[in-house]
């Protein structure tokens, strides 16, 4: 936990807030019989969960228990007694400081007037999307309980999945670091496509037979959802858990969680292992308070993987320097070397979209992609870029059916799923699609190239050629001006095949 | 220093509704200014025609299709500044369910020059808003027409009180249909501790919400303010 001290607010309350002195109720009439045996249902329904009161009582209402306020503060009350069960305030008032999300930014801590306790009162800025935290409510942290769970569910799978030789040699160095290293993290550096997913679902199957509780976050809905629609289909139903936000099953429990990583905020000490997929995508990137939530989230001294395909330099600083092992697996789960992308300068292509004027090489990669049925996806730096293409693009030839996605469209979902199906043959996207995506026949155009960084472009490349039976996508960046990280990108795909072709994984 | 660094870098004004950087340093513009082109296109301000009572947008009736067909024995008249389109909707459930309370300010400021355009010609003596029962108050922290209420009451200097309380809590008239809505919010509403008949005799109050659909709420309110002997109840909100 990062430098979280837990405060232990004991029962008869000098804590500044009505909500907690319902803790303080008189339990009345119930029977003790009856109050310690719902007291341990909620202590089940609860385990290593961090939540306000009012999430507490949706929890207890998705589980269909529908007990009177009292007795439900009464049985909370005998937890606390226990010590089962811990009150912190949501937000410090004199540091300053939210214990939910634990932000570094002391800007997001405002001062407000509170109606519910008459008084001068802090909120949170940076969590308040995940319900109000507030100075004068208390943030319950329930310990972890061990849940007991049938063991012969899981063998038949491991059997599915077929590994190549490269995938095979990953997954032993993997399982001796679960194993026996005594460091905590370790780095799985994989090329896009090369079958992350599988290697580490081969690698979990025997810690989920074990028992373990383990958490899979990706920064993205879009990327988490694909995941655990891939995961049930190969896992028993009812082991793997989906949570992001509209998920229906918010407070259910499994021994599998593939969660945004803003969900695991409502988790404390619970995971026995983590997974951190595309650790270098949009929120986690430079946010120290998600990664602080992430190892929060853990049982202290667990093992972390940091999966991705686009390493941050500090990551790999830490590896030379030999703090943090690396795992690097250089090549497609189909031998073929990765696509590199061809650069074309063009001036002024806003201008020209708006004056109607041909773009070459954007009018080749329309008929390219119509030609060789396949789909085209178009990247731009803006969503008000978007309506601009889609404009030119019709200009350009009738068959054409595309759409433009967006993080701000309400629709994305459906609109990628048409891509899916093939009702669609070009899409127009901002970063939103980059990583996380298999779409079969993909071609790839990146405009204003010169607006993404290089990590970005390694991504969107490494979007095409991803099936072994449809080699013909290609990837084009068209850009105004040429710039250090697209040169770079080229040199790091070719860098990385020729390791391939070194270690004789190339077919 | 601050003041050193803000001269040479000044505040960039950003959107209030997507917090995007905008152009120019519009950092004290008129809400309606300060909204970048993208979300302006999801905002669509009400201008006239309008119904009459209801202060939707019109094509040329005096009164809209429900005003008429409505039983209203009184006079009533409520203003809004902006139709209530999907955008709208997310920006009231961010500031009134998620609890992001400082968007107040942009939304008051607002409604505060539809107040002086469309209202401006009488002389108010209060301003109330609707009230919340009192569990909701409690898990919610803060009632926000309240809010509204009170920075308004204090740009024309006229008092806000809260002349109103609900009897009954009821469910969020988010989640019902037309029908019910009518049904329900009768009998809901009751005067406070505040609301003498010496004090409202003879008074004029503008009531103060956050969005107006059927009207239900507000009428209720407004018919129960007349009844004790005001003489002109309106209502000014947010979003219609």
């Amino acid at each position: 936990m990062q430098k979280l001290k837990v405060q232990r607010v004991t029962c008869s309350l000098s804590y500044p807030s009505k909500l907690a002195t319902v803790f303080a109720q008189d339990a009345g009439s119930i029977s003790w019989t009856h109050l310690s045996k719902r007291s341990k249902l909620y202590q089940q329904l609860l385990s290593g969960r961090l939540l306000l009161f009012s999430e507490v009582l949706a929890c207890l209402a998705a589980h269909k228990v529908c007990d009177a306020l009292k007795l439900i503060t009464a049985g909370l009350q005998l937890l606390i007694l226990r010590e089962e069960l811990y009150l912190v305030p949501a937000i410090d008032n004199n540091s300053k400081k939210c214990n939910r999300c634990l932000t570094f930014d002391s800007k997001s801590i405002c001062a407000i007037k509170c109606a519910a306790c008459n008084d001068e009162c802090y909120m949170c800025l940076g969590c308040f999307m995940m319900g109000r935290a507030r100075s004068c409510l208390p943030l319950l942290v329930f310990k972890t309980l061990e849940v007991p769970i049938s063991k012969n569910m899981l063998m038949p799978i491991a059997r599915k999945i077929k590994l190549t030789n490269p995938q095979a040699q990953i997954v032993d160095k993997l399982n001796n670091f679960i194993n026996t290293t005594k460091k905590q993290e370790l780095l799985f550096f994989a090329v896009t496509g090369a079958g992350k997913t599988e290697v580490i679902l081969t690698v979990i199957v025997p810690l989920l037979a074990k028992g373990l509780k383990i958490l899979w976050v990706a920064p993205q809905k879009e990327v988490v959802s694909g995941l655990y629609h891939y995961l049930t289909t190969v896992l028993p139903k009812g082991l793997v858990l989906l949570l992001c936000a509209g998920s229906k099953d918010l407070w259910q429990r499994a021994l599998l969680v593939v969660a945004t990583v803003q969900q695991v905020l409502r988790y404390a000490s619970y995971f026995d292992f983590l997974i951190i997929d595309e650790a270098d995508a949009f929120p986690l990137n430079n946010n120290l308070a998600m990664w602080s939530w992430l190892k929060r989230a853990a049982i202290p001294h667990t093992k972390r993987l940091v999966v991705t395909a686009t390493p941050l330099p500090s990551w790999l600083k830490n590896v030379f320097r030999g703090e943090m092992p690396a795992v690097f697996l250089p090549v497609r789960y189909h031998g073929q070397p990765l696509p590199l992308p061809k650069i074309f300068y063009v001036p002024r292509i806003r201008n020209k979209l708006i004056a109607g004027e041909e773009i070459q090489v954007f009018k080749e990669f329309c008929a390219r992609v119509i030609a060789t049925k396949g789909e085209g996806l178009i990247f731009v730096p803006r969503q008000e870029l978007i309506p601009l293409i889609l404009y030119a693009l019709k200009a350009y030839a009738t068959c054409i059916k595309a759409t433009g996605v967006s993080a701000s469209d309400i629709a994305r979902s459906t609109k990628v799923a048409k891509l899916y199906k093939g009702k669609l043959n070009f899409m127009v996207t901002t970063t939103l699609l980059e990583r996380g995506v298999t779409f079969p026949r993909c071609h790839v155009l990146v405009m204003w190239a010169e607006y993404f960084t290089h990590r970005a472009l390694i991504q969107m490349a490494g979007r095409v050629r991803r099936k072994h039976s449809y080699q013909l996508g290609q990837v084009f960046f068209l850009t105004e001006r040429i710039t250090k990280d697209q040169v770079k990108v080229i040199k790091e795909l070719t860098l990385l095949n020729k390791q391939a072709r070194k270690a004789g994984f190339l077919k | 220093m601050r003041e050193a660094i803000s001269f040479f870098f000044p505040k960039r004004a950003v959107c209030w509704v997507c917090t995007r950087v905008l152009a120019g340093y519009l950092v004290n513009a008129a809400p309606w200014m300060r909204i970048c082109s993208y979300c302006a296109n999801h905002f669509r301000a009400i201008k006239a025609p309008l119904c009459f009572s209801c202060g939707s947008m019109l094509r040329g009736n005096k009164q809209c299709g429900g005003c008429l067909a409505r039983e209203q024995s009184f006079y009533f008249q409520n203003r809004s500044c902006v139709c209530y389109s999907n955008l709208v909707k997310r920006v009231v459930q961010l500031y009134k369910y998620k609890g992001k309370e400082d968007l107040f300010i942009p939304l008051a400021s607002w409604m505060l020059s539809v107040l002086l355009s469309e209202f401006g010609q009488f002389s108010w003596d209060f301003l109330t808003w609707v009230p919340m029962d009192s569990y909701r108050l409690q898990e919610r922290g803060f009632n926000q027409a309240r809010m509204l209420a009170l920075y308004l009451g204090q740009a024309i200097k006229k008092p806000a009180k809260g002349f109103l309380v609900r009897k009954k809590p009821s469910l969020p008239q988010s989640l019902l249909k037309r029908k019910k809505r009518l049904l329900i919010s009768k009998g809901v509403f009751a005067l406070s501790e505040y609301a003498n008949p010496d004090v409202l005799q003879g008074k004029k109050i503008i009531i103060v919400d956050d969005v107006y659909t059927t009207g239900a709420t507000l009428i209720s309110c407004a018919s129960l303010l007349l009844e004790s002997g005001s003489k002109q109840v309106c209502s000014i909100t947010f979003a219609r």
